[in-house]
C-alpha cells in the first residue's frame, strides 16, 4: 500500500510569439521517467530547485494532474477515479495557495471543511484544538478573521485544516513557509509523529532543508524533471568520494610534507583542511599521527544542503 | 454526511453575510432597491404612456421582476474561474463533496439567506395585496426553481469557459446585460415589437424573471401557465446537460495539460 509511482512522464505546451500574428507551439519536459514508493509510516522529501518539477510530481500525485505515460497508485487505488474512500483518505497542502476564507476565523472555516467529511461539531472542535496546541497556536486565535493573522498563524490554520480528516496520504508542499523557528519545530515534530501513528504516508517539498532532514524517512533529489538521487537521506555522503572534512593543527615544520602527501589539503594559518571519504578516515588520521601530533581535530560531515547543491550542479 | 455539510454551508453564509454591517446595508441598495427606483422611474417616466398598466401594476411589476432576477440569477461563474486558475479547485477536486456540488450548495445557501432577509417579505406583501390564488402560488414557486436552474446553468457554463480561456470577466458581464434586459427586469418584454418578443420568447432568458413575474400577476391562465412552465423544463434540462458535458471535458483537460 503507501504511493507507487513508475516511469511518469509529464510534458507541458506554451506558446512563444514568433510576429504580430504569429505563435509558436513549443514544449517542456517537467517530469522524466520518475519512479518511487512511499509506504505507510513513511516520509518522502522531495527536493529540487525552482522549477524542478516537484509541485508537478506532487500534483500528479494526489490525482490533479494526468501523466503522460506511467502508473500511480495511492492506497492500491488509481488517484484519477477520486474514489469516496480515496477522497476521504487524502489530504493536500499547496503551501502558497491556502483554502482559509480571509472573512471567516478558522474555527468557522473548520466546521464547514470537517462537516464535508462527516464530523460532528464536537468532533471538529476537539481535533482544531488539538491542532492548535501542537502548533502552539493560541486559541483566541482561532476565533478571529484570519484577513488578521499572520502569514505563520494563517500556514497553522492551513496545517489544521489540512488534518481535519485524519488523512492516511497527505501531500504537502512548503508545509512551513512563513512559520518561526519554534513552529517549524514543532510540525516536524507533529509530521514525523502522525506519520508513526496513523501509518500514513506522506509527500513533503520544502526548501527549508532542516524539514528534510529531521523528518524524512526517503530523500528524492529532481534535477530537471530527473530523478539525481532516491534512497534514504543517510546514504547520501555515499554519493561523494570526499563525504567527511578534517580540520586539524600540526606543527608549521611538517607542513611541507603534509602537502606532498595530500595535494588538496587547504592550509589556512595554522589551520589545515582536508575533504576525504568517510571509509577512509581511520587510515588518514593513522597516517596524520605517523607525520606529527596533530591537536584540535575536527570532523565533520557534509552538509545536507552541501550535498544536494553539489549533486545538482554535478548532474 | 450530505446533512451536516448543507447546515453548516448555510451558516457559513449567513455568518459571512451578516459579518459587516455595511455590506448588509449595501447588498440590499445595490441589488433591489437602487435598481428598483430607476426601473420604475423609467418605464414610469419613458415608456407607461404605450402600456395598459397603471402605476402601481408597474411598480408591482418591477419590485418582481427585480427580486425574482436577484433570486434566480448568480455570479457563481467568477467563483469557477477564480477557482480553476488559482488552482483552488484541486482542493475541491480532492474533497468528498463534489465541486459541481459545492459550489451550487454555498451558492444557494447565500441566496436563502438573502432571500428570507430581503425578498421574502416583498413577495408575502404582493402576494397579499394582488390576492393570489395557492394555484398561482403554487405555479410561481415551480417556475422560480426552473427559473433557478436556467441561472444557474447559464452561469456554470460561462465559469467553466475558464479552463480554456485565461478572462471570463467580459463573458460575463455581457451575460448580465443580455440577462437583465431580455429576462424582462429592465423594461417589460410586451413593450418590444412583435417580431423581437417572439425570438426572445424562443430563448431561456424570459424563463428567469419575466415568467415567474407574470404568473404571480395573473397574465396567464392555468393552462397556459403549466405549457410556459413544461418549456422552461425543456430549457432548464438542455442547459443542465450542456453545462454538465462543457466541465466533463474541462475537467479532463484540467487534469491533462493543467491551466
Amino acid at each position: 500500500m503507501g504511493i507507487k509511482v513508475k516511469n511518469i512522464n509529464k510534458k507541458y505546451h506554451y506558446y512563444v510569439n514568433t510576429g504580430l500574428f504569429k505563435r509558436e507551439k513549443r514544449y517542456i519536459n517537467a517530469v522524466k521517467d520518475v519512479s518511487f514508493d512511499v509506504n505507510n509510516g513513511e516520509i518522502l522529501g522531495l527536493v529540487g530547485s525552482n522549477g524542478a518539477g516537484k509541485t508537478t510530481i506532487v500534483k500528479m500525485t494526489s490525482g490533479i494532474l494526468l501523466p503522460d505515460s506511467g502508473k500511480i497508485e495511492v492506497n492500491g487505488e488509481d488517484p484519477f477515479k477520486k474514489t469516496k474512500k480515496f477522497k476521504k483518505d487524502v489530504s493536500l497542502l499547496l503551501g502558497q495557495k491556502g483554502k482559509l476564507h480571509p472573512d471567516m476565523s478558522i474555527y468557522e472555516i473548520s466546521l464547514l471543511y470537517g462537516s464535508m467529511y462527516g464530523l460532528s461539531k464536537s468532533e471538529i472542535l476537539r481535533r482544531i484544538d488539538e491542532m492548535s496546541e501542537i502548533l502552539n497556536q493560541e486559541k483566541q486565535l482561532l476565533e478571529k478573521q484570519t484577513r488578521s493573522l499572520s502569514l505563520g498563524q494563517r500556514m497553522k490554520g492551513e496545517i489544521s485544516l489540512a488534518f481535519i480528516n485524519n488523512p492516511k496520504v497527505i501531500f504537502l508542499d512548503e508545509p512551513t513557509l512563513g512559520l518561526d523557528d519554534k513552529s517549524s519545530r514543532n510540525i516536524r515534530v507533529f509530521l514525523r509523529e502522525y506519520c508513526k501513528k496513523n501509518n500514513a504516508s506522506i509527500i513533503l517539498t520544502s526548501h527549508n532543508l532542516q524539514d528534510i532532514k529531521d523528518i524524512s524517512t526517503n530523500l528524492l533529489i529532481i534535477k530537471e524533471g530527473r530523478v539525481v538521487y532516491l534512497g534514504k537521506i543517510e546514504n547520501l555522503p555515499n554519493e561523494f568520494d570526499n563525504n567527511v572534512r578534517l580540520s586539524f593543527t600540526i606543527d608549521s615544520s611538517k607542513r611541507e610534507k603534509l602537502e606532498r602527501l595530500y595535494p588538496t589539503i587547504k592550509i589556512d594559518n595554522d589551520r589545515c583542511h582536508y575533504e576525504c571519504n568517510k571509509n577512509d578516515l581511520d587510515q588518514i588520521l593513522n597516517e596524520l599521527y605517523q607525520i606529527s601530533k596533530i591537536t584540535e581535530l575536527t570532523i565533520e560531515e557534509k552538509e545536507l544542503g552541501n550535498m544536494i547543491e553539489e549533486l545538482l550542479e554535478r548532474e | 454526511m450530505n446533512r451536516k455539510f448543507y447546515h453548516n454551508a448555510i451558516k457559513f453564509q449567513a455568518n459571512l453575510f451578516f459579518k459587516y454591517k455595511s455590506y448588509v446595508a449595501l447588498s440590499f441598495l445595490g441589488d433591489l432597491a437602487i435598481p428598483i427606483i430607476i426601473n420604475v422611474l423609467f418605464i414610469v417616466g419613458v415608456i407607461s404612456k404605450d402600456t395598459s398598466y397603471s402605476i402601481p401594476k408597474i411598480i408591482i411589476y418591477v419590485v418582481l421582476t427585480n427580486v425574482l432576477f436577484t433570486v434566480t440569477m448568480t455570479d457563481m461563474e467568477n467563483r469557477i474561474s477564480y477557482d480553476i486558475r488559482s488552482y483552488q479547485l484541486a482542493y475541491k477536486l480532492l474533497s468528498p463533496i463534489s465541486p459541481l456540488r459545492n459550489y451550487i450548495v454555498n451558492d444557494l445557501a447565500i441566496k436563502l439567506v438573502k432571500t428570507l432577509t430581503f425578498y421574502v417579505p416583498f413577495l408575502v406583501v404582493i402576494a397579499f395585496f394582488e390576492r393570489v390564488s395557492v394555484m398561482t402560488i403554487l405555479l410561481t414557486v415551480i417556475s422560480i426553481l426552473i427559473a433557478c436552474s436556467i441561472g444557474y446553468s447559464i452561469s456554470f457554463i460561462i465559469g467553466t469557459l475558464s479552463f480554456w480561456l485565461t478572462e471570463i470577466w467580459g463573458i460575463s458581464a455581457i451575460k448580465n446585460l443580455v440577462i437583465a434586459a431580455f429576462s424582462g427586469t429592465i423594461f417589460p418584454l410586451y413593450i418590444l415589437p412583435e417580431h423581437v418578443q417572439s425570438i426572445i420568447y424562443k430563448t431561456p432568458f424570459p424563463y428567469i424573471s419575466y415568467v415567474p413575474t407574470s404568473i404571480l400577476m395573473g397574465e396567464h391562465t392555468y393552462i397556459n401557465a403549466w405549457n410556459t412552465i413544461l418549456t422552461g423544463c425543456l430549457w432548464s434540462f438542455a442547459l443542465l446537460v450542456l453545462s454538465k458535458v462543457l466541465w466533463n471535458i474541462g475537467i479532463k483537460k484540467y487534469e491533462s495539460v493543467g491551466v
